[in-house]
């Protein structure tokens, strides 16, 4: 994990959402990873028995917008929330800007209800994840924002 | 054009409707033709509500067999069959285009799959119809 990520990484899971807003082209990839990669280290916190039900619950707990107000589709909150346990697959047809969104919107609502000793462990659990997904990425490797 | 003759086209089309066709019935209608179809097929399909694993497996035959997989996101699929079995916030958020796309396709691989011929199909578009036109009623009867 680069130092930049592991910024973005300490700031997203800390509760410094703002990172999240519109950021400058360098910060793209970076944050895209720190972002994506925070989601899945978040859902494997939260989900315990992976059954259907509880995935269902976890993408249905909040009614979720991106940074433009704009609806988060469930399918794509599910989709999201399903892939990061490993139903990779799901991910085919769901265009990346729009997983990012919901990635994005995601953590930025979960964090805020959070203890800080909770966030901790993320910290650690995402650059974790980070580190073994090496090159094999399983996210957008660019932020939306970014693109014009 | 009348409704029932606009489900046999989206049916024996390979899923795809120009728009001039969608002009001669209007889009109201051709909304409801598609959803009311798409409904009648997934009641066909799954009698009794589907498990979870059945939705994907229907979902992945259709793409494997019936249609280009990459206009039918897997779960996009999954989502709309399940909205049809009562998990209809499944589709909040989803764009009139991904919905009506998907509920074609759908539709275009399970009457197929099922192997619908004469008298059988001719009932499938009875009941499609009936369901459209069911669709379009309650619709002119909502305040607007």
């Amino acid at each position: 994990m680069s130092q930049q990520e592991e910024r973005l990484v300490t700031a997203i899971l800390s509760g410094d959402t703002d990172v999240l807003d519109p950021l400058d082209e360098a910060d793209a990839q970076p944050l895209a990873v720190a972002v994506s990669a925070s989601f899945i280290a978040l859902v494997r916190y939260q989900i315990t028995s992976r059954n259907d039900q509880e995935i269902t619950g976890l993408a249905s707990t909040a009614t979720l917008v991106d940074s433009e107000g704009n609806l988060i589709p469930r399918w794509i909150l599910e989709a999201a929330i399903r892939s990061a346990l490993g139903d990779i697959q799901l991910l085919e047809g769901v265009p990346p800007a729009k997983l990012i969104d919901a990635h994005a919107a995601y953590v930025r609502d979960a964090i805020t209800t959070m203890h800080p000793a909770e966030r901790e462990r993320l910290i650690e659990a995402t650059a974790q994840i980070v580190r073994d997904s090496g090159e094999h990425r399983p996210y957008p490797s660019k932020f939306p924002n970014s693109e014009p | 054009m009348e409704l029932r003759e606009y489900i046999r086209l989206t049916l024996t089309a390979g899923a795809h409707v120009d728009r001039s066709t969608v002009e001669q019935i209007g889009v109201p209608a051709s909304k409801a033709a598609v959803t009311g179809a798409f409904l009648v097929a997934v009641e066909r399909r799954f009698p009794e509500d589907p498990s979870r694993a059945d939705v994907a497996a229907l979902v992945s035959r259709v793409r494997e067999r019936y249609v280009d997989p990459e206009r039918l996101p897997p779960m996009l699929g999954e989502a709309l069959v399940r909205a049809a079995f009562g998990e209809e916030d499944l589709v909040s958020g989803m764009s009139d285009e991904e919905l009506t796309r998907g509920q074609l396709l759908l539709t275009y691989g399970i009457v197929h799959d099922l192997g619908l011929k004469s008298e059988r199909y001719e009932e499938f578009l009875t009941e499609a119809e009936s369901a459209a036109q069911e669709i379009l009623t309650e619709e002119a009867s909502e305040p607007s």
